[in-house]
């Protein structure tokens, strides 16, 4: 008797009444799991946690993207979000059974047909010696055998995948990047082909949904020169950006009426197109529109940190006064300097005769958060929130502000009635 | 120099329509414990074991070797996609179906003291 | 007396009869104006000495009246009471009124003594001694009075009577029991109060120190008879043991041995705790053996120390149950039977036990080595010491049992004594109601740890008395001497007291010899000549020895006559092992290695002779000796040692071979092995299995379970710990056998468990012991009990017959040092027994039911494993690598 294949419904009544259930009250077909044959075990299944937005993008038949490098922590892309995914661990075995009946699919029709039966056994639900010996006796009776279905236990698990919203992870972005910057077309005989990135390689290579890649790259002001997306040299940045305010005292232009097809024919020799309109675009912003014409403006805040970064760049530390006198002269006429917008750009030792000022750029700092900090309280023992706020706004979430971040990597005290932050541990 | 492979990067999951309805619906079957296979049994098929509902409370049965679990229908709160993956020239996951329903097994299970009747 | 250390309260209420009746003689001694030497006192006591009869005829015919006289005129304020007693003296054949009377005089004041209970004793005495002794005894009494009066000692011995009314009376609350009286000024006075038992002992103890006599008029007669049964004793002992009458020879006078024999408690020069704890000891048989003497001031004292110390509950129980139950007197005898003596020779071990006994009011009666002590003549000694109880209840002086030399006596008889001192009540009331030892028995030996001891050491109560201590000793030599005649520089008795290491009858002993040569005065040379120390050690031995370290220019030949004429080769080879180092040594060591080369022919020689009884060479051996002298005779000087190592080594040797035999005797065949590989083996590591770690109240399981292992162990191998008396008059628990002595030599402290470790073990051997005994009795019970020989400690312990339930407990829990390897039985499994949930038993058809009606469930081919708990927080993170 090959029991180990296929139950009988006789077996599976035999079953019900050896386990003292009272066949009545259950509903017509019993599901027999088993363990399918090897060919129809499939372990190449695995269980994932979904949220709603996850859901939603499974019925509309939008893929799905793991992304990562061999050893990075794997992430799931959608178009818009990224996912962290970490494989949870659970002691209870998950039965994964295709097509189980739910108890609403197997024949509770039939059983509320039932009703009258279900309710006298009700009362002797519990009395298993009385339900016992109604299963014998019912044994007798010429019920319609049970239905049997078989379903496959096509594989247990103890782990699933869970999947939490996170932020992009970017910082890869901005490496892959540097290694191209654009630094003129006299140079550009310098730069590896091979390292040129089109936007897909960046796609694959980053682990953002392709929304943020994109927010990415106009962020970090990458230009798309034939088709591959490259960072401009700072210092031809300057150089640009150089020609282009010379433009509004040479054409004694107001501070909000900025020509943009007069500035890109001015410098189109000595620009490239792209180049001159990407940089146009990031800053200036829409202005006035006179006549039908758009006019634009520079965007102030910007230009004038980035000439503070140009100023700053020369290394070494500046006396601040004589810094600001030279910063405010450098900015094109009519645009104000001033010391908020270097947050995140340059320190100020205010404690020093005369005060001192040097570059201490965002950007250069390492993307680890640990470092990074060891790094801050290596150039300066103590911060105020407002000092250190630029340099760690970057990890910042919803969750997790910056004095919380300042919390968990710093120790907190009071510098004549200021708080300050200090590394946590001192060397 | 860059790696081009770029398909070998990421994984890319298709979600694959088996019916006009959507994806399938499977259902989870978890268990507070582990069901082990008596010496002997490799692992060929096997029946594990009967499910079986109440009508009226519809809550599910299983009788698992001598044991009798009582159980219940949950709804996951998090539902669960099934993904399987593929190997040809780049992995790939398909999404076999998605799991709301499951039943949860995780009362202590009763054994069945069985036909004592029957023997005399 | 001066050196008498303060006794402490406890043992002073202990003894407060016997202490009272010292400290009259302290006080008494103290309140007199006129101090003679108290070695005068001491005379005077020692008149009683076991010959006086010798010493009174000589008296009577030495002294001249004169000669007392001018003794007796220096006492001034003593001489009333003394001229008082003189009187009944000039009248001596009417002595009882005019004792009457000063004893009126001298114990006006005490109120609480009858007459007629003092003049008890007497009577009865007398009847005894009346029968045959009458007459005698009147001219020994005359002639004793006479003599005693006359002697110099006496009269400074009259002073005494004075203490009585000051002694017995004080202003303060005094140190001895009182009666708080207030006279009619309103002045409180206390007097003192003495129980009649106290009193009979004062009685008694007076009677032995004749200078009292003429003060208790009252009680003289008594007195005198007892002294002249003593008399007789006395000679009767002596002929019995024929001692070498030098002394007499010479002096017309016993041995001064005997006659310096101390005679009070305060003549001791043993220990004063040894002293105590043997008295204390005897007074622990007053409750059985003076049944009739519960008195008044008794139980107070009583109670009082019991409460102290907690130390005499044996003794308050008996009061108890002798109030109640008198059919229970068996348990009021004290724990140890025996008291058992042991010191070196000649350290007074006899005399204390004597003189103890007789304080506590006993007659000593002896058996020492010169009596037959076949078990039988044993046996007949020992009832007639129980018979005689009835005999002696009614009069005052039950018999006490003196065995000395106890050491040399067969172990049957020695077993025969422990089984007579171990017999209960129960046993013995079948025979005969007398049967149970109900008299102190005192033996005494040398060695305590010979072998035929060994079954007494377990009952007895052990009292090691020490050798006299160098200053007490020479002060008393001093006084020996003094009352011989003999001047003696201090240092010479020193260097004499320091010669004898403790030993005291061979100290006076030569002190007698220097006498007996007519010599007056002893120096130096005396002493160092001498050959001392043990009985056996002749003279001439020690003279050979020094002949044999010194060059004789006259007569080259000498040596070999002085050789020969010592003879005892054997020792006198001990001798030149034991100062050849000293003597000529080369820096080669050649004249050591060539003696020693002579010493070896010398043994190899005397162990042939020995072993074949051949003594056809035993003509070599003093001319070995002869060629060692050649070697190392020098002209100077030489200071040649008596040759003890040999001896002590020997005696040691002997010492820790009867702890290594008693252990390997009396050791469990389980554990048995070969004495060899237990001396070697075992008993050096058996400290530390007998020390465990625990500590005392608060018991884990399983320090409770290795003071149990220990206890088993000391049980295997016959180990106890018995509680002893220490000099400090400590108990502590002692093992016994020593086996530290075995283990560890020297420093026997190593490893010893601390003192409430030792109770603890103790207390869970006994427990053990009586579990084996009880398994003992099983096994005696149904002795058909098949003899399984399935293992091997099984078998083994059924040789000594714990078959049955030791079985059980054998195998449960063998202890580590019977644990053996043995092969593991391999076990049938036997047919698992399904229960349900309930416990039921499971039919197995229903478990396999395959077999008969295919089951489904059970042929299904799964079960279920449930788990408890339900767990979902672990998180890992999943690398991209993971997916592909």
């Amino acid at each position: 008797m090959d029991i180990g294949e296929e139950r009988t419904p006789e077996d599976a009544r035999k079953i019900i009444k050896t386990a003292k259930l009272h066949e009545p009250e259950l509903t017509e077909i019993t599901q027999v799991l088993r363990y399918p044959d090897a060919c129809h075990q499939n372990d190449n299944l695995r269980l994932m946690l979904l949220d709603d937005t996850l859901l939603k993008e499974i019925e509309q038949g939008n893929d799905l993207l793991f992304k990562g490098d061999p050893d990075e922590n794997v992430v799931l892309c959608t178009n818009n979000k990224t996912y962290d995914v970490k494989e949870a661990e659970t002691s209870n075995s998950l039965l994964l059974v295709p097509d189980l009946l739910f108890a609403a699919s197997t024949g509770l029709d039939e059983t509320l047909k039932n009703n009258s039966i279900e309710c006298d056994s009700d009362s002797s639900f519990d009395k298993s010696n009385t339900s016992l010996n109604k299963s014998t006796d019912s044994d007798d009776g010429t019920k319609p055998p049970r239905k049997v279905e078989h379903k496959n236990i096509v594989n247990t698990f103890f782990t699933y995948y869970e999947l939490k919203p996170c932020k992009p992870r970017l910082s890869k972005l901005r490496k892959l990047l540097e290694l191209t910057k654009y630094q003129g077309v006299e140079l550009e005989y310098a730069v590896d082909k091979s390292k040129l990135l089109t936007y897909e390689a960046i796609f694959d290579k980053v682990q953002a949904s392709r929304v943020e890649l994109d927010e990415e790259l106009e962020k970090i002001q990458a230009i798309k020169i034939d088709d591959h997306y490259r960072l401009l040299e700072f210092d031809y940045e300057f150089r640009v950006l150089s020609y282009m305010l010379d433009l509004i005292e040479e054409n004694s232009w107001p501070l909000d009426k900025i020509s943009k097809e007069t500035t890109l024919e001015s410098l189109k020799d000595l620009v490239p197109g792209t180049i001159l309109e990407a940089m146009f675009r990031f800053y200036t912003t829409e202005s006035i529109k006179e006549d039908g014409v758009q006019y634009y403006q520079y965007k102030q805040d910007k230009v004038c940190s980035f000439l503070a970064r140009v100023l700053l760049k020369s290394a070494g530390k500046f006396n601040l006064a004589e810094f600001l006198q030279a910063w405010s002269d450098s900015v094109p006429e009519g645009m104000v300097t001033d010391e908020s917008l270097l947050s995140g750009i340059a320190l100020i030792d205010k404690t020093s005769t005369p005060k001192v000022i040097w570059g201490f750029a965002e950007s250069d700092l390492p993307e680890d958060i640990n470092e990074r900090f060891k790094i801050l309280f290596q150039t300066k023992p103590k911060w105020t929130v407002d000092e250190i706020s630029p340099y760690i706004q970057c990890y910042a979430t919803e969750k997790l502000n910056v004095n919380a971040i300042l919390t968990k990597h710093a120790r907190a005290s009071t510098q004549d009635g200021v708080r300050v932050f200090s590394a946590k541990h001192m060397k | 120099m860059l790696v081009t492979a770029a398909y070998k990067q990421y994984v890319r999951t298709t979600n694959k329509t088996e019916n006009e309805n959507g994806v399938p619906e499977w259902a989870i079957v978890e268990l507070q414990g582990l069901i082990q296979m008596k010496k002997g049994s490799d692992g060929g098929p096997a029946l594990v074991g009967d499910l079986n509902y109440y009508g009226r409370s519809r809550q599910p049965v299983l009788v698992l070797g001598h044991h009798v679990l009582a159980g219940k229908e949950v709804k996951l709160e998090q539902p669960m996609a099934v993904i399987e993956k593929l190997t040809d020239d780049s992995t790939k996951y398909r999404v076999r179906a998605v799991v709301k329903k499951k039943l949860l097994f995780k009362s202590r299970p009763k054994p069945i003291i069985s036909n004592v009747a029957e023997k005399l | 007396m001066s050196d008498f250390p303060d006794p402490d309260e406890e043992y002073e209420l202990m003894y407060a009869d016997d202490l009272e009746l010292l400290q009259e003689e302290d006080d008494h001694i103290e309140a007199n104006v006129v101090k003679k030497k108290p070695i005068q006192a001491k005379r005077s006591l020692d008149f009683s000495s076991p010959a006086p009869k010798h010493l009174s005829e000589s008296r009577v015919t030495d002294n001249t009246p004169s000669s007392s006289n001018t003794n007796v005129a220096p006492i001034n304020n003593t001489q009333i009471s003394f001229s008082q007693s003189l009187q009944p003296v000039e009248e001596l054949l009417t002595p009882a009124t005019s004792n009457k009377r000063t004893a009126e005089d001298l114990f006006g004041d005490i109120g609480d003594i009858d007459f007629d209970n003092v003049e008890m004793p007497t009577k009865k005495q007398k009847t005894e001694e009346e029968n045959d002794l009458d007459l005698i005894n009147k001219i020994l009494e005359s002639r004793r009075l006479r003599q005693l009066l006359l002697e110099p000692s006496r009269a400074q011995a009259e002073a005494k009577p004075l203490f009585d009314t000051k002694d017995n009376i004080s202003l303060n609350i005094p140190r001895w029991p009182f009666m708080p009286l207030t006279n009619s000024d309103g002045d409180r006075v206390y007097v003192r109060l003495e129980s009649e038992t106290s009193w009979e002992q004062s009685l008694d103890a007076a009677a032995e120190q004749p200078s009292l006599q003429s003060m208790y008029a009252k009680t003289w007669e008594e007195a005198r008879k007892i002294l002249e049964k003593k008399q007789e004793e006395e000679m009767l002992r002596q002929s019995q043991e024929a001692l070498p009458n030098i002394a007499s020879d010479i002096n017309g006078n016993s041995l001064w041995v005997e006659k310096y024999r101390p005679h009070s408690y305060l003549d001791l020069l043993s220990e004063e705790p040894v002293n105590r704890a043997l008295l204390h000891w005897l007074h622990l048989w007053d409750k059985i053996v003076f049944k009739k003497e519960v008195k008044t001031t008794e139980p107070q004292q009583r109670n009082s120390f019991s409460k102290r110390t907690g130390q005499f509950q044996l003794t308050n129980k008996w009061k108890g149950k002798k109030e109640f139950g008198p059919e229970m007197d068996e348990d009021g005898r004290p724990h140890h039977k025996v008291a058992l003596l042991c010191g070196p020779p000649g350290v007074g071990k006899t005399t204390l036990a004597h003189l103890l006994a007789r304080i506590a009011g006993y007659r000593p009666v002896e058996l020492n080595a010169s009596d037959e002590r076949s078990t039988d003549a044993f046996r007949n000694a020992l009832q007639s010491a129980t018979l005689m109880r009835s005999v002696i209840d009614a009069e005052k002086r039950p018999n006490c049992l003196i065995l000395d030399e106890i050491d040399g006596a067969p172990l049957p008889t020695v077993e025969l004594l422990v089984k007579w001192c171990t017999a209960t009540g129960t046993e013995g009331k079948k025979k005969a109601k007398t049967q149970p030892l109900k008299r102190p028995v005192i033996a005494i030996c040398n060695d305590l740890y010979a072998t035929s001891l060994r079954p007494l050491r377990p009952v007895a109560l052990i009292i090691h008395v020490g050798g006299v201590s160098l200053q007490r000793l020479s002060s008393r030599l001093a006084r020996v001497c003094e009352c011989e005649g003999l001047t003696v520089m201090p240092h010479v008795l020193a260097a004499l007291a320091a010669r004898v290491q403790g030993d005291v009858r061979s100290a006076i002993h030569v002190l007698s010899f220097i006498k007996a040569r007519a010599k007056a005065q002893l120096n130096m040379e005396d002493v160092e000549n001498t050959s001392v120390g043990t009985k056996d050690c002749s003279k001439s031995m020690m003279q050979a020895l020094t002949a044999i370290f010194t060059t004789n220019d006259k007569d080259e030949n000498a040596i070999m006559k002085t050789v020969q004429a010592a003879g005892e080769y054997d020792r006198l080879v001990d001798g030149i092992f034991e100062n050849y180092l000293q003597a000529r040594v080369d820096s080669r060591l050649l004249i050591a290695c060539e003696t020693l080369s002579w010493l070896r022919l010398h043994d190899t020689i005397h162990a042939w002779t020995m072993r074949t009884q051949n003594y056809s060479l035993y003509g070599m051996l003093p001319q070995c000796v002869v060629r060692c002298h050649r070697l190392l005779a020098s002209r100077n000087p030489q200071r040649v040692k008596f040759p003890m190592q040999a001896q002590e080594a020997y005696r040691k040797k002997t010492e820790l071979d009867s702890i290594v035999w008693s252990v390997w005797r009396y050791s469990a065949p389980s554990v048995a092995l070969a004495r060899r590989a237990l001396q070697l083996d075992v008993i050096p590591l058996l400290p530390y299995l007998l020390a465990p770690t625990a500590s005392v109240q608060l018991y884990r399981e399983s320090e409770r379970k290795a003071l149990r292992t220990c206890a088993e162990a000391m049980c295997d191998y016959a180990l106890q710990y018995t509680q002893q008396r220490t000099p400090e008059g400590l108990y502590a628990f002692v093992l016994e056998p020593d086996i530290y002595k075995v283990a560890f030599f020297e420093n026997q402290e190593r490893m010893r468990p601390p003192p409430p470790v030792r109770q603890a073990i103790a207390r869970e051997q006994q427990l053990e012991m009586i579990k084996r005994s009880e398994e003992m009795a099983n096994r005696v019970s149904n002795p058909n009990k098949p003899d399984t020989r399935s293992k091997a400690t099984d078998s083994k312990e059924g040789t000594v017959g714990k078959e049955g339930s030791a079985k059980e407990a054998k195998e449960t829990r063998l202890p580590n040092h019977l644990q053996r390897l043995k092969p593991k039985e391999v076990e049938k499994t036997t047919p698992q027994v399904h229960k349900d949930f309930f416990g039921r038993i499971v039919p197995l058809s229903q478990m396999q039911r395959s077999d008969a009606v295919p089951d489904v469930i059970s042929s299904s081919s799964v079960f279920y494993q449930y788990r408890e708990g339900f767990n979902n927080a672990v998180r890992r993170n999943v690398r991209t690598r993971d997916m592909l």
